[in-house]
């Protein structure tokens, strides 16, 4: 061999051995959990000292945090060193717990205690994670199907020898399950995991027919029977007094939708009016009575009534519920009395009459040129001027 | 009674074997176990013992006390003794997940093991099929011969480097191993 190839050698050997040394020296490769730590032996073994608990624990915090606080099993056997039961350098995929350790060991210690399928279950089926990562709740391994919203202490409803629901029972419910609620599946309601929701509200399994009131439905309804309901219409109360309190919830909430319910009188009472639009019903009408008016017509119309006029009723005057326009002059009507023959035309009827009554004249005689004096002062009318009243002269 | 030694080594040979075939096939211990540790530290004894025939053959004291075919009986006991316990202590290599690393000193040192001891039944064939003028002199004649004075040129250095491999084995595991020493 020349002298070059022995140099080259030496070197590809100097190179070999300063670049991975350590790999040649391992007895076999580790477990995958631990290949990113490969060829670096000092992360685990200490020369001529072993591997410390310090070495394992610096990695596997979450053992050392239960050694910490005294849970799980390896807090049972914090006296003894992780290499009497644990190992490596068997393969990636090779047990790191020797098999003296896996038959001696006893689940119960730990914070899981295998019951029902558990038991015969591979451990690698649920070891699939370093075990200090592993939390003891059932959803490390189980798919939650309730989205987290009823915790993670499953054992609530559910034991682990059967997963059926059977110790949640209608009573320990948190809702009120009385009336048909008491005859219903689990399944029934919760269909989407919603078991500990505090915001379940009726119509998540009730359709709302009410057109999305913001009410409750307890407002109206009690869980016991849906019908009959009944609503306190509280504040409402002040503004629709009277038969309004009596009235069917359809009377005014049309197909039980209770959103944008009119609150206006005409809301509701177009059919029953009489006369054509005056503009608001309150002002001649009260949500008590009807018939009752409180329209001040001498304050609110232009035609002043006093006297007899007090006493008719609106009718008489506006007629067919005639309003807007009814007619302001006597003549409009009281004309009966003046075709019944009462006396002829003289002009304006306020010329001689007032409201206080028809047959009491206000008429000055001095006017007509012929002053009464002494008896004829006391006379009727009609003893001079006859059932045919003379034209004015 | 020193002639049928070589009986009662047999004897040891063939239940040790069925023990520890039978301890392996049921219940095999790891590399770390005690029994494993121990059976190394048989193979390590059974090897630096049987060089007990290279003094017997150089010093007429140990002659004095037994026959050179009688130590060299007991060369073979413990050379099959070393190799039986190199085995079975090295028998995870062959059981387990992991591929052999073949640069580890541990399987160059089960290797080493295996050729001086195949090594060792090859010469001793072949010193078997010799004519000899003198009890452990060397055999006469042939080609034969010329193999086995040239085996015995090579035996000796395997068997120096099977040493240093096993101290280099021993060393790395004292400095590595998590178990070994507690032993």
């Amino acid at each position: 061999m020349s002298r070059a190839k022995t140099l080259a050698l030496m070197l590809f050997a100097v190179v070999l051995i300063a670049g991975g040394w350590k790999e040649f020296l391992s007895p076999g490769a580790l477990h995958t959990s631990h290949a990113d730590i490969g060829g670096d032996c000092d992360q685990c073994h200490l020369v001529f000292d072993g591997i410390p608990d310090e070495n394992c624990l610096s990695c596997h915090e979450g053992i050392a945090a239960l050694q910490g606080t005294g849970e799980g099993f390896h807090s049972s056997v914090a006296d003894q060193g992780c290499i009497e039961c644990h190992g490596d350098h068997s393969g990636p995929t090779a047990s790191l717990t020797k098999e003296p350790a896996s038959k001696s060991f006893a689940h119960s210690s730990t914070r899981f205690a295998l019951d029902g399928a558990h038991a015969n279950m591979d451990c690698a089926t649920c070891h699939s994670e370093p075990l200090g990562k592993m939390e003891a709740v059932c959803n490390s391994c189980h798919e939650d199907p309730h989205s987290s919203a009823l915790g993670q202490d499953c054992n609530v409803c559910h034991e682990a020898v059967a997963w059926k629901s059977d110790l949640k029972t209608v009573e320990a419910h948190a809702l009120d399950m009385s009336g048909k609620h008491g005859k219903l599946l689990c399944e029934e309601c919760h269909t989407q995991g919603n078991h500990l929701d505090l915001e379940v509200s009726c119509n998540d399994c009730h359709k709302d027919g009410h057109g999305g009131t913001t009410h409750a439905c307890s407002d109206c309804h009690e869980v016991a029977a849906f019908k009959p309901a009944e609503f306190d219409h509280g504040p409402c109360t002040c503004a629709f007094p009277g038969k309004h309190q009596t009235v069917e919830c359809l009377g005014c909430h049309e197909d039980f939708v209770f959103t944008d319910s009119p609150t206006e009188c005409s809301g509701c009472h177009t059919d029953d009016r009489p006369h054509d639009d005056l503009g608001g019903c309150a002002q001649c009408h009260t949500a008590t009575s009807w018939s009752e008016n409180r329209f001040v017509h001498n304050e609110q119309s232009d035609f002043h009534i006093d006297g007899e006029h007090l006493s008719v009723s609106c009718s008489q005057c506006h007629e067919g519920g005639n309003f807007k326009g009814a007619p302001t002059t006597c003549e409009s009507c009281h004309s009966s009395a003046v075709d019944k023959g009462g006396h002829g035309e003289f002009g304006g009827c306020a010329d001689c009459h007032t409201t206080e009554a028809f047959t009491k004249s206000t008429f000055d005689h001095t006017t007509s040129g012929f002053e009464l004096t002494g008896k004829h002062s006391k006379l009727n009318c009609h003893k001079c001027h006859g059932e045919e009243a003379p034209a004015a002269e | 009674m020193l002639a049928r030694m070589p009986y009662v080594y047999a004897a040891i040979l063939v239940l040790q074997t069925i023990v520890l075939a039978g301890v392996y096939a049921t219940d095999p211990p790891a590399p770390s176990d005690p029994l494993s540790v121990w059976l190394g530290w048989i193979a390590i004894g059974s090897m630096v013992s049987l060089l007990i025939y290279s003094f017997a053959r150089r010093l007429k004291r140990f002659r004095d006390m037994a026959k050179l075919s009688y130590w060299l009986h007991f060369h073979i006991f413990l050379g099959f003794e070393g190799m039986l316990s190199a085995l079975f202590h090295s028998s995870h290599l062959f059981t387990r997940e992991a591929a052999i690393v073949w640069t580890n000193p541990g399987v160059l040192n089960f290797l080493a093991v295996c050729i001086v001891f195949c090594s060792g039944v090859f010469g001793r064939w072949m010193y078997g099929r010799l004519p000899h003028r003198t009890e452990g002199g060397n055999p006469e004649g042939g080609g034969l011969a010329r193999v086995y004075r040239y085996w015995i040129f090579a035996h000796r250095p395997m068997a120096a480097a099977l040493y240093l491999l096993t101290f280099v084995h021993i060393a790395l595991a004292f400095m590595f191993s998590p178990t070994l020493r507690h032993f």
